[in-house]
């Protein structure tokens, strides 16, 4: 049986029809603004019947299923690009479903005020990502090669005396890592508005050769996006063994938080 | 007629290029949390590690092909 829901991407500012009319939707749906006050949820109409792809069953699986999940989070992603480029938006988590439009301005009008702060904060501003990955153990600035064991070749102790090395060596480069992403991150807070450090992402997902020291994100002002980049820069140079990724501008994810007070 | 306050600027290009890791960070660990009675919402714990398993596994198909 299709039973609809009302799915939200993001609490905006009034936005025109027109930017939300060449946007597609998680299920493939128009979206469009459910206004209240000086406030539009921005939502799309999606199957929360016992077999539509967000019914609550069906959602668990689907959300266990990669291909679904990325699919999703990418379409997600771009409803909220692309009202977020228009106008101050703070965007909601995946998979935030409300029964009807009326659901909808029932929280618009209970949240107004946090609603409203948060895009105050947001406004004219955009999210970027900087992460630090560690040196490589066998980089430059570790000079923990053993000097060549008196021994046999090959020989108990001199298979320990190496171990021993490299797992020093790995320690000398993690703790480097540390170091470098605390001035990173101090350097690059002081060129933003927000800054949060994000929990560090696993190196099995990373793909990195080394461990990721850093997983920064940056609230930073639209039009100060190139002093922000050049500060990027500005660190890679004085950095030269850690990899230093950036990523942005994108909406501001990790700086808007509305809890129910 | 009053003049409209200044449009603050936009962002300009395509669609923001995000890595699915970093997307999925953000989208199940942050933006705006809401709770009381909404018909489904996720706890962001579960998925996280639904999130990892999933993706290493995805990982590892691609290397072997």
């Amino acid at each position: 049986m299709s039973e609809s829901g009302c799915y939200l991407y993001a609490i905006a500012a009034p936005v025109d029809d027109g930017v939300l009319g060449g946007l597609r939707g998680v299920a493939g749906e128009p979206v469009r603004a459910v206004r209240h006050r000086d406030l539009v949820a921005v939502v799309g109409t999606v199957d929360v019947g016992a077999t539509g792809a967000f019914g609550e069953e069906a959602l668990a699986r689907n959300l266990n299923d990669l291909g679904w999940l990325e699919h999703a989070a990418r379409a997600h992603h771009a409803v909220v690009d692309g009202v977020a480029r228009a106008v101050p938006a703070a965007p909601l988590r995946l998979a935030t479903i409300c029964a009807d439009d009326d659901g909808v301005r029932d929280r618009l009008e209970r949240w107004h005020d946090g609603f409203r702060r948060a895009l105050d904060e947001v406004t004219g501003r955009a999210e970027w990502s900087v992460k630090v990955f560690a040196p490589s153990s066998r980089g430059p600035g570790v000079d923990a090669e053993p000097a060549p064991a008196a021994g046999t070749p090959g020989s108990g102790a001199a298979y320990l005396i190496r171990r021993k090395a490299a797992a020093t060596a790995r320690d000398d480069a993690l703790a480097r890592a540390t170091e470098v992403a605390e001035d990173v991150h101090a350097e690059l807070a002081a060129h933003a508005v927000g800054a949060r450090r994000l929990a560090g992402q696993d190196q099995r997902l990373t793909g990195g050769a080394t461990p990721m020291s850093l997983n920064g994100a940056y609230l930073v002002p639209i039009d100060d996006s190139g002093g922000f980049e050049a500060a990027v820069e500005a660190l890679r140079a004085r950095y030269t063994d850690c990899r230093i990724e950036v990523a942005g501008p994108w909406p501001a994810y990790s700086f808007v938080t509305v809890e129910q007070s | 007629m009053t003049s409209a306050p200044p449009a603050a600027p936009a962002r300009p290009g395509p669609v923001a290029q995000i890595a699915l890791v970093d997307l999925l960070d953000r989208l199940l660990g942050a933006g705006v949390v809401l709770s009381g009675d909404i018909v489904i919402s996720l706890a962001g714990v579960d998925l996280v590690e639904v999130r990892l398993h999933a993706l290493i596994r995805s990982i590892r198909a691609e290397e072997r092909r």
